[in-house]
């Protein structure tokens, strides 16, 4: 069970519970198949205090349909890393309804929505002269320019000189390569330098989330239509939001610690190990220093009809949690 | 303590009236270290001619065992959907055409009320069973299901040293007969058979009613599903007689909190009436039968030498 949070109870100087809230907010246009940054002085305090963050909102828009897998994130905090390089925006948290996760208006408006939310299950400590920045990198697969927003949530304290000991998010993600949906077998793995703990100090990991989504190049157009979308939404039937995931065979996985002992065992469905309803694997335990998570994905059948040699699916994984951080040594 | 997260699955085939073991070797560590189980997901997974959304979690039943105690216990396999309260009636059951041939998929993921110890060397044995007459299709006799079932939890690092005793998880069913307008439950489905508390976590009500087009589903509405009246040992109420089902087991999560002992030897009873919904109003099919199936949830202390 998870030790209560350092903030309800006051240990390490700071005060318990209390606190304003505030909530900020920046927007940002990121260019296709590169980065970009987004103004960060709307995301530092105004009056320089410290703050707790409590959450992140990402919220991606674009004309279509828009999707978490193709912007990737990297957070710092100062020069701290708070993710293992860009990490896709829908696997820092886990999901609470995949079927609200998005929005689209059509006609004139033809705007489309997707949003996610990472609660953070220790606050994050941010001192009042410092700002956590993030930086944005847009994945190669649509060519699109993508409106995101980001939103820190929390709130703000009155002026304090930073605790010894602080607990920092942190966030590693692996994307697989292009898997070809037509039927055969097709293998990918992670390197040993993406689900990686590169600190020289456990990580208490929550959760692993898993995330699947369909690229349809040729479904890339003017008219708006990205060619990209969530296994929920494809290729159900109208009306019906099923999606790939109800494929057993499609996809499996199969994941091992940096030992080579077995952490998912065998072969096994996508689904059956990141919950449809949450895409996450809540598994809380200690990661050791240094040390890595490994894994290996497996396509198979059924050939997706109507998908001929042409479209593609992409596994998107990302191991999540935090670790303590002595503000005066180095760790 | 440095643990190491494990996932551990096992997958047979049931046609209609068959049982089936899940292989054990596939549930146990493969180094044979200590494992603590957190919860425990199940699936199955078919094609048929149906082309709408058919959830048979009443249909497909598990015995759960660890070495020689039972997870499970009363008179019957307990439903894939009876283990545990309802979290997403939307993902519970999906369905799409492809290719057009229609695949289903219906998942339960049980979130252990306390984590399990599984100690070294010590088998998982989990047995599933699948009813006749489940309508999954037309020709549902010759319809295999592939039923799949997962441990999720953590291997204990080695030199572990074991508790004397541990927490068992435990789920009892009782699940109606499919005929007649009334149903009562005997007082072993309920029942706290040990000779120790039992911790009771929540009752599970589950409704699965059957569509004259074939397919099965949960019936949510109100009003004209049956009653259900629950005593405990000395017949004292707990619900009282003429409750609506989904009243007593919420809709969005199919339960009732329960959160208190029971003792050894005592149990709660079931009589459910109306299953015959003589005055529903459910069109074409108001004249089916509805299966009522009620769980009961907990946990208790068993000492580790008993497995």
């Amino acid at each position: 069970m998870a030790k209560p949070a350092p903030w309800d109870e006051g240990p390490n100087g700071l005060p318990p519970v209390q606190g304003e809230p505030i909530l900020l907010s920046a927007t940002g246009t990121i260019a296709p198949n590169t980065g970009g940054a987004i103004p960060t002085l709307a995301l530092a305090n105004p009056d320089k205090r410290p703050m707790l963050m409590d959450e992140l909102r990402f919220q991606v828009a674009l004309t279509g349909l828009p999707i978490g897998g193709i912007i990737g994130c990297e957070l710092k905090l100062g020069e701290i890393p708070l993710t293992g390089g860009f990490v896709p925006l829908w696997c820092f948290g886990k999901a609470e309804n995949p079927l609200q996760e998005y929005f689209q208006a059509t006609g004139t408006l033809d705007k489309g929505v997707c949003e996610y939310v990472w609660r953070l299950s220790r606050p994050l400590f941010i001192p009042g002269n410092m700002a956590l920045v993030p930086k944005f990198s847009s994945f190669p697969y649509i060519g699109k320019a993508v409106s995101v927003k980001v939103s820190f949530v929390g709130r703000q304290l009155p002026p304090m000189s930073t605790p010894r000991i602080i607990e920092l998010p942190y966030v590693a993600a692996y994307t697989s390569k292009q898997f070809l949906l037509d039927g055969s077998v097709q293998t990918d793995s992670s390197s040993e330098d993406q689900l990686l703990n590169q600190f020289p100090v456990p990580l208490q990991i929550e959760r692993f989330v898993g995330r699947y989504m369909h690229l349809n190049p040729s479904g890339i157009g003017a008219d708006g239509s990205v060619g990209l979308m969530d296994e929920i939404f494809d290729p159900g039937v109208a009306g019906v939001k099923a999606g790939l995931g109800i494929f057993d065979t499609i996809l499996g996985v199969r994941m091992t610690n940096s030992l080579g002992d077995p952490v998912v065992r065998l072969n096994t469905p996508f689904r059956h190990v990141f919950d449809a309803l949450t895409r996450s694997w809540e598994i809380p335990h200690e990661m050791a220093p240094l040390s890595y998570y490994k894994v290996y994905l497996t396509t198979g059948s059924p050939t997706i009809a109507g998908y001929s040699t042409t479209q593609y699916g992409i596994a998107q994984v990302s191991m999540v949690g935090y670790r303590e951080f002595d503000t005066k040594g180095a760790a | 303590m440095k643990t190491t997260p494990i996932f551990l699955q096992s997958s047979v085939s049931l046609l209609p009236g068959t049982l089936a073991q899940f292989a054990a070797q596939d549930l146990q560590h493969p180094f044979n270290q200590h494992m603590l189980i957190r919860s425990i997901q199940f699936s199955l997974l078919w094609s048929d001619a149906i082309g709408f959304i058919t959830n048979i979690g009443n249909s497909v039943r598990f015995q759960l065992r660890l070495g020689r105690i039972g997870i499970t216990g009363g008179n019957s396999y307990v439903p894939m959907w009876s283990f545990g309260k309802e979290i997403s009636n939307l993902l519970e059951a999906i369905w799409l055409t492809q290719g057009g041939v229609q695949y289903h998929r219906d998942t339960f993921t049980w979130v252990l009320p306390r984590p399990l110890l599984v100690p070294a060397y010590s088998a998982q044995i989990a047995v599933a069973t699948r009813t006749s007459g489940d309508s999954v299709a037309t020709a549902d006799a010759t319809t295999a299901v592939t039923a799949r079932i997962s441990y999720s939890g953590v291997a204990l690092p080695k030199g572990f040293r074991l508790p004397d005793t541990f927490d068992v998880p435990y789920v009892s069913a009782f699940c109606d007969a499919t005929t007649g307008n009334t149903g009562h439950s005997n007082e072993i489905d309920l029942k706290n058979g040990f000779d120790h508390p039992m911790k009771i976590q929540r009752l599970i009500g589950r409704l699965q009613y059957k569509l004259s087009e074939g397919g099965t589903r949960d019936i949510d509405y109100l009003g004209i599903e049956p009653t259900v009246q629950i005593l405990d040992s000395r017949g004292d109420y707990i619900v009282n007689p003429h409750a609506q089902f989904n009243e007593v087991f919420d809709v969005l999560g199919r339960d009732m909190p329960v959160r208190s002992v029971l003792e050894p030897g005592q149990n709660f009873a079931i009589d459910i009436n109306g299953k015959l919904n003589s005055g529903g109003t459910l069109a074409s099919d108001s004249d089916s039968v509805m299966f009522p199936t009620v769980s009961m949830i907990g946990h208790h202390q068993m000492p580790v030498r008993e497995i």
